[in-house]
């Protein structure tokens, strides 16, 4: 009984702190809003579930990313259409590089975070973890201990990230995605 | 109007987006996990029963052999239709272990890595294909056991075309319709799934940066 209350109520913590990031990660993972809306109850039912087997060894935070990540990569996985012509950070930066010029942008393009999801979608599920947690705001040793990266490699991937950003960012929306 | 500093910030932008207030109450959360649990238990029951009940079934009819079945006179034939039948009671038993060994997922911490959940999936797709490679390994029995039971019946009936061709024209017709279809879907199936395999191989290649 204890330590379903201690399951309860670490899931009534976890999803008051990082309900909004919860449903910011399926954004990042999902575009349909309904299969969206889906996969943030799976990432929540498998959160509540695994908070049973919570040994704080690690934060909870980096818990309910490793949880939600986990559970939304298989989302990817699972699901050949979104699956399909998914590229690599590398990939999206050199054809950046590449093009030079600035794609014709519609009306969603024009919307920030739309545009950032729009990119995270195009990704492979490593980078789209990363990139996730670098927009989260998260230091590269927590991301490291999410994904299971070297601290050398994150580091490398986020500063491509920065550096496609900054692009998109200063050509004021004209990237596409 | 936002400060245009931090419109330029893609962090702030991520982080400052609207959001929906989602969040599940652990009641929801109970009777949802109930749920799963309960689909999950009646599969392994249905799995579980299922063959028993075809064990049961050539057992059944392996006790009545001697007095119901088709004229079989000869002695030779009599055994091996008993011989066939037993072959079926025990394919039916050993088909929830066959079934459990291919067909059950095995668990994944919920807590995994990437590379953990991508080798997880991936397993699992090639769990599913060497099933379907091996299909015809776990179905040799049934055949085997099936061939004693309607050969003899078949070949009392040879001296007799009419008769012959009565006993085994639905057999071999079902046949017929069922091996192509089977093949072909096999076939599909198994590409499906080995492209799968190979783009989930490509996701585990980008792991090892």
């Amino acid at each position: 009984m204890a330590e379903a209350v201690s399951q309860d109520s670490l899931y009534e913590q976890a999803a008051d702190t990082y309900g909004a990031a919860l449903d910011r990660l399926a954004r990042a993972y999902e575009l349909d809003p309904e299969a969206r809306r889906d996969l943030l109850q799976e990432i929540h039912l498998q959160l509540w579930y695994s908070l049973a087997q919570f040994d704080q060894r690690c934060s909870l935070r980096t818990w309910v990313y490793r949880v939600a990540h986990n559970v939304a990569t298989g989302h990817v996985v699972r699901q050949s259409r979104i699956r399909k012509g998914l590229v690599s950070l590398e990939e999206v930066e050199e054809a950046e590089t590449m093009s030079g010029s600035s794609h014709e942008s519609d009306a969603a393009q024009n919307q920030a975070p739309e545009r950032i999801s729009g990119l995270i979608q195009r990704l492979k599920p490593l980078d789209r973890q990363i990139i996730v947690s670098y927009l989260e705001g998260m230091p590269a040793n927590s991301i490291s201990e999410i994904t299971g990266l070297s601290p050398a490699n994150v580091a490398m991937k986020v500063h491509r990230i920065k550096n496609i950003l900054k692009r998109w960012f200063a050509e004021g929306g004209s990237h596409a995605g | 109007m936002p400060d245009k500093s931090t419109m330029n910030d893609p962090q702030n932008v991520w982080q400052n987006q609207p959001t929906e207030a989602f969040k599940m109450s652990v009641d929801q959360l109970r009777v949802k996990a109930q749920r799963r649990q309960k689909g999950a238990r009646s599969q392994v029951l249905r799995d579980a029963i299922m063959g028993p009940i075809i064990s049961a079934f050539f057992a059944w009819n392996l006790i009545k052999v001697n007095h119901v079945w088709w004229g079989l006179g000869h002695p030779l034939s009599l055994w091996s239709t008993r011989v066939g039948l037993a072959l079926l009671s025990l394919w039916g038993v050993s088909l929830p272990f066959v079934l459990y060994k291919w067909v059950w997922p095995a668990r994944l911490a919920p807590d995994a890595p990437l590379n953990t959940t991508l080798q997880w999936y991936r397993s699992q797709l090639e769990k599913g294909r060497d099933f379907e490679r091996r299909v015809w390994l776990i179905l040799i029995p049934a055949f085997v056991g099936l061939a004693l039971v309607i050969v003899p019946a078949l070949i009392s009936s040879i001296g007799n075309p009419r008769e012959f061709l009565q006993n085994s024209l639905p057999l071999f017709a079902l046949l017929a319709i069922w091996l192509p279809i089977f093949l072909y879907l096999r076939k599909r199936r198994h590409g499906r799934r080995q492209k799968e395999i190979d783009q989930l191989r490509a996701f585990e290649r980008d792991y090892q940066v």
